[in-house]
């Protein structure tokens, strides 16, 4: 490891115990607090074949796998704050190291949103962009890839670039944006984003359906065949027969959305119970270990019920949340760090043949460090090869966050 | 030029149909351009694979001969992005053609890259779904080719772009191995977002053999209304207004007095009387929803000092107020002889400014220019009318298509919404990109062809292609002389 006392004017310090990625501790910790500064420290990095990994508010600086190497933590909370909120035009510029909290607020007063659900308390748009985390609203939406139109990056040899643009409509290039987001970290940082807004809806109401397991399929199809057009179609599962919830939510005009209401509750035959507000459960991830899983939506209920089968006979309490009309669910395991390796490895390997089966993928999002460390974390990847290709491209020394991402990447 | 023989060899063993691997120069001028007629390139050999396995055969051939190569979907792209390579082998996808299943519980589609854009919504139809990308060239171009060019269409501006409605890909690269991307029917497939970054790419970075695509159900009611104004920036602030008034309609298009003039030449409109501007907005969902959403936005065009609003009462009605606007570009060819249709995108709020500077530029110039345009995003379709007999006017035209794409620029917009960069315009790339965002770009290029040969000469700027003018028409479009597509 080379001397860092080379560097530029970036403030460094020592790094501590609280600056661990993954319980792998840096040497320093760089701060740069403008864009130059992060290019330079970026450079000076690949110059010395330094190890470093990036992180903002730090919520999920524990998702994905330990890094391989780490010399230096890259803290971006001290860049330059921008939001420049464009509001007839429906877009805002904004700086990752925002919250995504606070930009909501200022969009708010224009009455507009990104229509992006906080799904970790104080996540930064870095951190969002880097996980590509949704929450209920992708199902009206999209998630953070349809949303971001453009973005300015610094690529892990110090070389700033810019992809998209400040218009939504834009086929000038490729989409590096999307690229960028859900690469957690592994390709460059990404210092500002553009993103497409929408208007504030005049009225939100949540809708509460209890349903029983073998309800699932029934009432998913018809609400994904019903004329309510939800934003949001949420469910709620801790897979122990105490019943499952399915969530909608509508929003628009009053009188619009009453209408819906009552013509939704007229094709599921049932009265839902209405909230202004959502419920406590609404748009949050299990806690503890949490596997993400994506499934063909038609195929909800059988993965449902081998949820239920699993959580009966493993012992494990298994919650399940997650956008049910999008088919990205989280399944929670509570007790799952208590578990001896094999077991945990085992819960893993049902959850995943299960999503499988459904046509999708499960991912373990986030776990205590001993759960990680005993299972794949990633599972199988179609198409890794292109994949390391382009970090190969993009982070020729393998410098940045090395064995975070899938496949070793 | 004569094609090697070796290569002539080894395509013949992957291509045992002689009517499907073309070396005749007769027959390989068909394939020599695509939609911009202006580019035209003979391809030394064409190609017409029926299988994946034949097109990572073929592409598996030119990558260890080093061969340049280009996919080939219907051939309606507006930018040469399928412009052939002469020296290279043409692949032509158009006997991909099934649509393999509808998947109506799961609300997709898995169709060949052949497939038509239309013939997608019409299969999934019996199922109350539709395919919601309409890009103007729906009844004839290929949904192979709307992932290349990540095509939208009149209502993109709520439903957002191919990228938006395909959840998977399969996809020969470069190097002839075949790969998956995306989730097939899922959608986060986990690892880069390779899906991401390979719609929108215009076929350099490999070749689609088959699309997954999302399917909506049809909307419950859809409102289309026609308002007629004295000015473009009228109309326009009616346009920020709406879009204010938190209403996302599902189009909003424009079109000027020139324009407009066209229209009613043609095909007889019956556009308001006298209206030096009219706007087209259409809302669909929820039946409340679109009924309160199309009164908010007429009165809204009222208080803009609309001229005139009406709302189409019947079917009948709405395809006749759409069809002046889809008429638009065809009918300019009736009040021009020639004309170049130029593609760029401005924010917005900037649209009665720009619009006050392209009708400067047509003035100092002696050049008329149409606008019809996608107004809800600020896609602007200038079009640039000269006459090719008259000295001088050809480049006169070119240089304010040119200065029009310039203004883009200046704006903070794109050079391209929708038909993209192609071989026409990669000199404009590097005004809207410097030099790293470039670079970066061609990173990802490298990775997955770093032989150049998948489509070289396309989206970015090189030596070899410095200095060309963007592509004119002229006349009407050949496709739509046949009455094979419609230019919006």
């Amino acid at each position: 490891m080379a001397d860092q006392s080379e560097s530029s004017n970036t403030a460094r310090r020592v790094a501590g115990e609280e600056d661990a990625v993954d319980g792998v501790r840096p040497l320093h910790v760089a701060s740069p607090t403008n864009s130059h500064e992060l290019e330079e420290t970026f450079r000076e990095a690949t110059r010395l074949r330094t190890h470093f990994v990036l992180s903002g508010n730090r919520t999920k600086i524990d998702w994905g796998l330990a890094p391989r190497a780490l010399e230096l933590g890259v803290d971006l909370s001290r860049m330059p704050v921008i939001v420049e909120h464009e509001a007839s035009d429906l877009v805002v510029r904004v700086s990752t190291n925002v919250s995504l909290d606070d930009l909501q607020l200022q969009l708010r007063q224009k009455h507009q949103r990104l229509a992006l659900d906080t799904v970790v308390p104080n996540t930064t748009i870095g951190g969002m962009i880097a996980t590509g985390l949704a929450g209920p609203l992708r199902y009206g939406f999209g998630s953070v890839r349809d949303l971001i139109i453009g973005a300015t990056v610094v690529r892990p040899d110090g070389v700033r670039a810019a992809t998209g643009g400040r218009v939504v409509k834009n086929v000038a290039g490729y989409d590096l944006a999307k690229l960028y987001t859900g690469s957690y970290g592994t390709l460059g940082a990404v210092t500002e984003a553009f993103f497409r807004l929408h208007a504030l809806p005049e009225t939100s109401q949540f809708l509460i359906f209890d349903i029983s397991l073998h309800d699932i399929r029934s009432f998913s199809q018809l609400v994904l065949f019903s004329q309510v057009a939800p934003s949001a179609f949420e469910i709620r599962d801790a897979c122990d027969g105490s019943g499952i919830q399915l969530g909608i939510l509508l929003e628009g005009f009053e009188a619009s959305v009453r209408e819906r209401t009552s013509s939704l509750a007229g094709s599921l035959g049932q009265e839902p119970r209405v909230l202004s507000h959502p419920p406590e459960w609404w748009g949050s991830l299990p806690e503890d270990t949490t596997f993400k899983v994506t499934l063909e939506v038609a195929s909800s209920q059988e993965f449902m019920a081998q949820m239920h089968e699993i959580s009966g006979s493993s012992g494990q309490r298994l919650l399940v949340t997650g956008s049910i009309g999008s088919g990205v669910l989280f399944v929670g395991a509570s007790q799952a760090d208590r578990l001896p390796a094999e077991e945990i490895e085992n819960l893993t390997h049902q959850v995943r043949s299960a999503a499988t089966r459904a046509g999708g993928f499960c991912v373990v999002l986030r776990a205590p460090m001993g759960v990680r460390r005993s299972v794949d974390v990633w599972g199988t990847i179609p198409a890794l090869s292109v994949m390391k290709r382009i970090k190969a491209q993009f982070d020729p020394f393998d410098l940045l966050a090395p064995g975070r991402f899938v496949g070793g990447i | 030029m004569n094609v090697p023989q070796a290569l002539l060899d080894r395509l013949r063993e992957i291509i045992t149909d002689d009517q499907d691997l073309i070396s005749d120069p007769a027959l390989l001028r068909t394939f020599e351009c695509d939609g911009l007629a202006h580019y035209r390139v003979t391809p030394m050999v064409v190609v017409l694979p029926t299988t994946v396995a034949q097109v990572s055969a073929i592409v598996r051939v030119c990558h260890e001969m080093e061969i340049p190569f280009v996919a080939r979907g219907n051939g309606t792209g507006l930018s040469a992005g399928a412009l052939p390579v002469g020296d290279g082998v043409l692949i032509t996808l158009s006997k991909f053609r099934e649509i393999h299943e509808i998947d109506r519980a799961n609300q997709r589609a898995v169709v060949d890259p052949g497939v038509i854009n239309l013939d997608v919504s019409k299969a999934a139809s019996a199922a109350g779904l539709y395919y919601a990308p309409d890009p103007s060239s729906q009844q004839i171009c290929s949904i192979g080719g709307n992932v290349a060019e990540n095509s939208g269409g009149a209502h993109c501006l709520k439903y957002g772009f191919t990228t938006h409605h395909v959840t998977g890909v399969e996809v020969v690269l470069p190097d002839g191995e075949i790969v998956n991307f995306g989730g097939y029917k899922s959608v986060d497939a986990p690892g880069y977002d390779l899906l991401g970054a390979f719609i929108g790419s215009e076929g350099t970075l490999g070749i689609t053999t088959k699309v997954v695509v999302r399917l909506l159900r049809r909307p419950e009611l859809v409102k289309t209304l026609l308002a007629g104004f004295n000015s473009t920036s009228e109309a326009g602030e009616a346009v920020s207004a709406i879009i204010a008034s938190r209403i996302l309609p599902a189009a909003i298009e424009m079109m000027d007095a020139l324009a407009i003039e066209a229209a009613e030449k043609t095909v007889q409109c019956g556009y308001p009387e006298g209206a030096n501007t009219v706007l087209i907005v259409e809302l669909d969902g929820p039946n409340v929803d679109v009924s309160m959403g199309i009164e908010r936005v007429q009165h809204i065009c009222e208080s803009f000092g609309a001229t005139e609003v009406r709302i189409a009462k019947s079917e009948a009605e709405r395809a006749l107020i759409w069809k002046g606007r889809k008429s638009a570009f065809a009918a300019i060819g009736t009040i021009s002889p020639d004309f170049i249709i130029q593609d760029g995108v401005i924010p917005r709020t900037v649209l009665p400014e720009v619009l006050g500077e392209i009708a400067k530029l047509g003035a100092a110039a002696g050049i008329r220019v149409a606008n019809v345009f996608h107004a809800g995003d600020g896609n602007l379709h200038p079009l640039v009318l000269f006459d090719e007999s008259v000295d001088g006017e050809l480049e006169r035209a070119n240089a304010v298509s040119g200065a029009i794409i310039d203004l883009c620029i200046k704006h903070g917009g794109s050079i391209t919404g929708e038909h993209g960069v192609g071989a026409d315009k990669v000199s404009y790339m590097g005004k809207m990109f410097n030099e790293y965002d470039l670079d970066t770009m061609q990173l990802l290029r490298c990775a997955f062809d770093r032989e150049n040969l998948c489509n070289p000469g396309k989206v970015f700027p090189t030596p070899r292609l410095c200095g060309e003018v963007p592509g004119h028409h002229r006349g009407v479009h050949p496709l739509v002389e046949k009455g094979l597509a419609e230019l919006f």
